[in-house]
This record gives structure tokens, C-alpha cells and sequence, in this order.
């Protein structure tokens, strides 16, 4: 029943608008790392690494949660139009069923996201920066741990979206959390704010790695706060009823 | 008019927009406050959050404005509602209230950067002297800029009959502000939704080696603002147009 469930929601994915989202900010943000690195080569000398902050501090600070907002918003929008919301409640599926689904189909989607930010890192490094080689596997590494924050960040805007019924609430309130993630983090407090993780596991803005000794803390951060987001939609979705 | 007021007013019942454009007033312009740690830093406050503030807005500010917009024109697109509601008022009363009510949340956005602004410095104890006139010019500035976005984007939302172009539009624009709020002066021009830095009036100067910033107020830059103005002028007409034209 749970495969159907993705199946279904992963339908909705199709020739859906979201994918301008996803191809577009990225491309964007590497525009605007890739300049920034050039500009100041003199002081940017750590090669592939330095490239790497500059493609993803934007981008994971401040517009990374607002695409999985975005993401998120639109697989519930359909519920939340037209008594969607009541057929789903009538449906012979455990309603967190449809909850845990578009979480699967919103991770898939935020998996190729980072896929197509790291292509692009890549792209820009050896095409427009001539920089040698490869890049270092402990980039392709910061990237899965930054999908590791993004489980948090998955499901706090999933519960977001079900209990907003606007579409748009959501993917303000994401930014404005990455706003005052940035706050947070000047103050070491990162991984106390969900919308603050995937920075700290990108490691986006440091040269030297921020979670050497510390990745246990940071991993317990990260499910802790998308186990507690699943709770309490389960917890919402048992109690809610259908509205005549 | 009264009547399509009221109707606005109904339809926003339970929506909390005042308080949403109140909070995200609020929370740029904490995040845009200088808590200073050394003398240097309480003394040039109020010219660092200047700077501060403008490029928050202007970040945060294109969402922002795409979020309002889209929530304001949410019921239309929600089950085709204008085919109802165009044959019960005016299409171009129906857009008034709107635009009057985008308003009404914009003026609350800038009514409270700009308590903000003037609040901080008595919290963390700027030794700057405040200047009101600097607060005037930046909540003016802010309101003309945000109008500007706001009726761009409602434009967007009514003919794209959808939430999700407005707010990608939205997105990019603000990931855009980031990259122009560094380009020199001149191109910054050629991107009006990030016109909140160059019309800020105050420059930064970042010394390397002392790591002390400076900062120098400049002139008001009144042409820019009146263009900024005119662009709000043409976004109101883009959008009034966009609902005149709109096919039920």
C-alpha cells in the first residue's frame, strides 16, 4: 500500500511546475558562486573546496528550505483544494501512509536537487574555473550529510504544508527560518534550528570541516527533529476528522 | 468600494496577513539588528543596520511579496472562483480592494523595520546618534521597492493562474538580490527588485587589516526612488490590466 502511495504521489511530480524550482535556483546560485571565486581568487586558495563554499553558502543558508517548502507545498496542495483533504481521510490507507509518501517523493526530488548542485559544482570547476582534477570525495561526502539536515527540513515543511492550508505560508516561513538559522549559526547554535542543519552539514561557509568529532551530535540533531515532526503529523493526522 | 472591501475582508478572515507581514517585518529587521561587542560598533549602529536592513529586504523581501500576493488571489485560482465573483462586482473594484489591502500589509512590513530600526539602538545601546530622517527614508524606500514587487508578482499570479510560477519567480528574484547586492553600482540598476541596496544612501567601506568597517552616508538618491515609483506605477497597471483581461 505504501509503494502505491509514492507511486501516486510521484504522478503528481509529473510536468508540474516545480521543476522550473529545481532546475532553475540552482543554476543561479553556481552563476553566482562561480563569479564570486573568480573575483577573488587571491584570497580563495583552497582549490575545489573554496569553490565549494561559494557555490552552496547561499544556497544552503537561504534557499535551499524554500524549494523543499516549495516541494512540499505542492503535494499537498491538491488535498487542500476542492475536499481533497476529506478524501483522503475516507481512503482504506492509514492517513500517515500519505504523509510518509510525499515525504518519499520530496526526499527523491531533494536527492536530485544536490545531485544537479554538485554537477553544477563540478561543471563550473573544471569548465569556467580551470581548476585540475576532480573534486575531493569528502565534498561528494558534505553533500549526503547535507541531505541528512534535509531530512529535518523535509519534514518540518511537510508538516507545514498539511496544517497551512496556503500555499505559499510555508515557503515564506522556510525562509525566514534560514534567515534566522543565519542568526543562530553566528551564535554556534545550529543544531538547535532545524533550517540551520543542512548548512552545518554542507559545510558551506567553513574551509575546515565543522562536524570532525561532532557528526554523532549532528546525526542524532537531525533525525531527532524529523522523528519529532513525523510524530506529531501522525498525532495530527490520527486525531483530524472528516469535515462535512 | 466599500462593499469590495468588506468582501476582501471576509475572504481574509482566519488568513492572519496583518500578523504575517507584521512578523516577517519584525524578524528581517531583528536579523538585520547589530548587537554590537566593541565601542567602535555601538558608535556607527544605526549606519550598520542601514546597510544591514537594505540588504535584508532585499533578500527576503521578493518572497515575501510573492508569498502576499499569491495568498491574496489564492481564492480566486481555489475552484475558478472569478468566474463567480466577476459577475457579482467590477473587475476592476475587485482588484482595488486587493491592491489596497497589499498595500495595508506592505505599510505594516515597513511601519515595523522601522520601529525596528529606531528601537534597537535604545535595546543594544548604539552610541550614534539615530536620525529619524534615515528611518523615514528607508521605511519610504522599502514600502515603493515592496509595491513594486507586489503588483509584478500579482500580475504573475493572475495570469499564470497558478501559486507556484509567482513564488519560483519570487525565489529567484531574492537568490538574484544576493549576487546584484555586491555588483557594482551601476549594474545593481538593471535589477529594480533589488533596489532597496542602492537606495539605502549609505556606503560600506571594510578595511582588511584593522577589521573595522566604516560607513558614509550619502545623499538621498530621490531620481532613484522616483523610479523605483514608477516601476510600482507599472507593476499596478500590469496587474489591474491582468484582471481586466482575465477569461472566465
Amino acid at each position: 500500500m505504501m509503494m502505491r502511495c509514492i507511486r501516486a504521489e510521484m504522478r503528481k511530480l509529473r510536468g508540474a511546475g516545480i521543476w522550473w524550482v529545481f532546475a532553475l535556483l540552482p543554476v543561479i546560485s553556481a552563476a553566482y558562486g562561480t563569479f564570486n571565486f573568480m573575483q577573488n581568487r587571491a584570497i580563495l586558495t583552497n582549490g575545489w573546496y573554496s569553490l565549494f563554499t561559494q557555490h552552496t553558502l547561499f544556497y544552503a543558508l537561504f534557499f535551499f528550505s524554500p524549494m523543499v517548502g516549495v516541494y512540499a507545498a505542492y503535494l499537498w496542495r491538491m488535498e487542500h483544494i476542492g475536499g481533497g483533504m476529506n478524501l483522503l481521510m475516507t481512503m482504506p490507507v492509514q492517513p500517515f501512509c500519505f504523509f510518509a509518501a510525499k515525504g518519499a517523493a520530496v526526499l527523491a526530488v531533494t536527492l536530485l536537487t544536490q545531485g544537479w548542485v554538485f554537477a553544477l559544482y563540478v561543471l563550473c570547476g573544471r569548465a569556467a574555473c580551470g581548476l585540475a582534477g576532480w573534486p575531493p570525495v569528502q565534498i561528494a561526502l558534505y553533500m549526503l550529510r547535507g541531505l541528512l539536515g534535509a531530512l529535518a527540513v523535509v519534514a518540518l515543511q511537510l508538516l507545514l504544508s498539511m496544517v497551512i492550508r496556503s500555499f505559499a505560508v510555508p515557503v515564506l516561513i522556510a525562509l525566514v527560518g534560514g534567515v534566522v538559522g543565519m542568526a543562530l549559526i553566528a551564535q554556534d547554535a545550529e543544531l538547535c534550528w532545524p533550517y540551520a542543519l543542512v548548512l552545518l552539514g554542507m559545510n558551506a561557509n567553513r574551509a575546515q570541516d565543522q562536524l570532525s568529532g561532532g557528526m554523532g551530535a549532528y546525526m542524532l540533531a537531525c533525525l531527532g527533529f524529523a522523528l519529532l515532526f513525523c510524530l506529531l503529523a501522525q498525532v495530527l493526522l490520527t486525531r483530524r476528522d472528516v469535515r462535512a | 468600494m466599500r462593499a469590495a472591501m468588506l468582501a476582501e475582508r471576509i475572504k481574509a478572515a482566519r488568513r492572519h496577513d496583518l500578523l504575517l507581514a507584521a512578523l516577517t517585518g519584525l524578524l528581517t529587521a531583528l536579523c538585520a539588528a547589530v548587537r554590537p561587542e566593541e565601542d567602535w560598533q555601538r558608535a556607527v549602529g544605526y549606519s550598520a543596520m542601514t546597510v544591514n536592513v537594505s540588504l535584508m529586504n532585499a533578500v527576503v523581501m521578493p518572497l515575501a511579496m510573492a508569498a502576499l500576493a499569491s495568498r491574496l488571489w489564492d481564492m480566486e485560482i481555489r475552484g475558478s472562483g472569478c468566474r463567480l465573483l466577476f459577475t457579482l462586482q467590477s473587475r476592476e473594484s475587485l482588484f482595488d480592494a486587493k491592491a489596497l489591502r497589499g498595500m495595508a500589509q506592505n505599510a505594516v512590513i515597513c511601519l515595523t523595520e522601522g520601529a525596528v530600526f529606531l528601537l534597537a539602538g535604545r535595546v543594544w545601546g548604539y552610541t550614534q546618534t539615530p536620525a529619524p530622517s534615515r528611518a523615514l527614508w528607508l521605511t519610504v524606500c522599502t514600502f515603493v521597492v515592496n509595491a513594486m514587487r507586489f503588483y509584478v508578482l500579482l500580475a504573475l499570479c493572475v495570469r499564470s493562474g497558478t501559486q507556484v510560477l509567482p513564488l519560483a519567480v519570487g525565489l529567484a528574484c531574492s537568490l538574484l538580490s544576493v549576487f546584484t547586492a555586491f555588483m557594482p553600482e551601476r549594474l545593481a540598476l538593471l535589477t529594480p527588485w533589488a533596489y532597496d541596496v542602492p537606495l539605502s544612501a549609505m556606503r560600506m567601506h571594510y578595511d582588511r587589516e584593522t577589521r573595522i568597517t566604516a560607513y558614509e552616508p550619502l545623499a538621498f538618491p530621490v531620481g532613484l526612488l522616483a523610479a523605483a515609483a514608477a516601476c510600482a506605477v507599472l507593476g499596478y497597471a500590469l496587474a489591474r490590466r491582468a484582471v481586466r483581461d482575465q477569461e472566465v
